[in-house]
């Protein structure tokens, strides 16, 4: 998404008009600067921070001895820089959660660990697996594997060998193979795929749930054992992963979900709006301007004002996760024959 | 469970000096190290760094784990304090830039915010509980990318607020 002008750059610095700089306003500068010692004033060592979160939420058992010595030793200490500073909070669940993505690491390796079990067996368990390895390498004679991954919070657009393209959101990763390309992906985590349209069916595969189409637009989101499935136009089916056989079809706004050893649920009407926001798309069917303007204040922080003839008429079509505002905006204005006037800093009206 | 009869294995030759046990520990345990730091701070020249610290704080601490089978806490810990320690040190460039008594500095230089320095406590008071957060979110070493995520909001309004409540102190001190 491009920064609206006059908005703050990933790395701290504005993006600035004409010299104006808030970053290097004095006033700016002393407010972080004294936000920034209170904190290390406050939380002068961030390892009894990580025990403390660890040992509130559950995870004492995880400290040893001395670490659960040091937590008591601290807990005034924690309390108060957590009073002062409120995002601490915030903070704590964060390396909860690190504390799991961790967890999961450690888990998937293991899973690769456990070919090679210990004692008199190891040998012949190599040779067992280098003649698997064998095998499939003449299954995939020239196969070129590819495994695309996308951390946390970040996105990333991929481009198929057949031209069908993957929007992976979050922490998800995608395998394929890009030599001998069968229309065939495997996916752990969330993505958002355009299929383009051919006679041979692609498949989408999760942990729990086969998903076949032809040419489509659908979103998937694979995580704890449910895979969900929103699809946005053309039409698709989901299995369950031991019962493929036993397939939904889904139509343009409607959603499934497989949640693991089950069959997928009935599908269900969804608003695309809101089923696919985690995409960063925009969906708009028949959408209410009105409703058309909420969403966009709230995606992008800006004030969207409209005349009141406008509010309810209503509009249909999507809009990529880089679209700026600006250009949104002068679409829909253009779709309805008004006038768009303002900027990110000011607020739009749309007449 | 095999991975975990491995580990308690290699860990104890490793703590009884087998440099071999050690090496093969390491190495495995630096396959998690770097997925889990792709995950948290995604591509960037500076996983290396994080793994090879956190490589560090296991080796350094490898004799003090009384109970091999609980490898996976202490490497998940030492993952932790490193990511932890990442942030801290994060915008540590600026540090010298905004420091709070180079700030004083600055404001005795500029008339008109001469009582910049007085007047912090007053404009902390200014600020919305919601953009004090970002703020403080920030300090501690996030990107406004993170703080989004963290409060369930875009990037974009995570900026506007900054700017929203700079602007807002901004117009009460200049009265």
């Amino acid at each position: 998404m491009h920064d609206p002008p006059g908005s703050l750059s990933d790395d701290g610095q504005l993006t600035l008009e004409q010299g104006d700089s808030l970053e290097r306003d004095p006033l700016m500068m002393g407010i972080r600067g004294q936000i920034r010692s209170g904190l290390a004033a406050a939380l002068p060592d961030r390892r009894l921070f990580v025990l403390h979160a660890l040992a509130s939420a559950g995870y004492a058992d995880e400290l040893s001895d001395m670490e659960l010595a040091e937590v008591e030793r601290s807990a005034e200490a924690i309390k108060s820089a957590t009073a002062s500073f409120s995002a601490l909070e915030g903070v704590a669940a964060g390396i909860v959660k690190d504390r799991e993505a961790f967890i999961t690491c450690w888990e998937r390796s293991a899973r690769v660990y456990r070919l090679f079990p210990s004692g008199v067996w190891r040998i012949a368990a190599t040779v067992v697996v280098l003649i698997g390895l064998g095998v499939l390498y003449a299954l995939f004679t020239g196969g070129d594997q590819r495994v695309v991954a996308v951390s946390d919070g970040a996105s990333q657009l991929a481009t198929l060998p057949d031209g069908s393209t993957v929007l992976m959101v979050g922490d998800t990763e995608m395998r394929y193979d890009a030599e001998n390309f069968a229309r065939h992906i495997t996916l752990d985590g969330s993505a958002f795929i355009e299929v383009t349209r051919s006679d041979a069916p692609f498949t989408a595969v999760t942990q729990d749930a086969v998903v076949t189409v032809t040419g489509t637009r659908f979103g998937i989101k694979s995580a704890d054992g449910v895979t969900e499935v929103v699809l946005e136009r053309g039409s698709v089916s989901v299995a369950a992963r031991p019962a493929p056989d036993q397939s939904v079809a889904l139509h343009p706004g409607e959603m499934t979900s497989v949640v693991r050893g089950s069959l997928p649920s009935a599908p269900m009407p969804v608003d695309l709006v809101y089923a696919l926001d985690w995409t960063g798309y925009f969906f708009f069917n028949a959408t209410a301007m009105s409703e058309v303007a909420q969403v966009l204040a709230s995606r992008f922080g800006i004030v969207v004002t409209l005349d009141e003839a406008l509010k309810q008429e209503q509009v249909s079509g999507s809009f990529a996760p880089g679209d700026a505002p600006e250009q949104i905006l002068s679409v829909l204005a253009s779709t309805l024959g008004a006038t768009v006037e303002g900027s990110v800093r000011t607020g739009f009206t749309l007449r | 469970m095999a991975q975990n009869r491995i580990d308690v294995r290699l860990v104890r030759k490793a703590q009884e000096g087998d440099k071999r046990a050690r090496e093969v520990l390491l190495r495995r345990l630096e396959g998690v190290l770097r997925m889990f730091f792709l995950k948290r701070v995604g591509r960037s020249p500076t996983i290396d760094d994080l793994v090879q610290n956190t490589l560090l704080r296991i080796h350094g601490g490898l004799e003090v784990l009384r109970d091999p089978g609980r490898l996976r806490a202490f490497a998940m810990k030492a993952a932790l304090f490193e990511l932890q320690d990442y942030y801290r040190g994060r915008y540590s460039p600026k540090e010298v830039l905004c420091d709070p008594d180079a700030m004083v500095a600055v404001s005795s230089a500029q008339p008109k915010r001469a009582g910049a320095k007085v007047d912090l406590e007053r404009a902390l008071s200014i600020l919305t509980p919601h953009a004090r957060r970002i703020l403080e979110l920030r300090e501690y070493g996030f990107r406004y990318k993170e703080i989004a995520r963290a409060l369930g909001t875009t990037e974009t309004a995570v900026k506007m607020q900054v700017k929203r409540a700079m602007e807002k102190m901004r117009r009460v001190f200049a009265t």
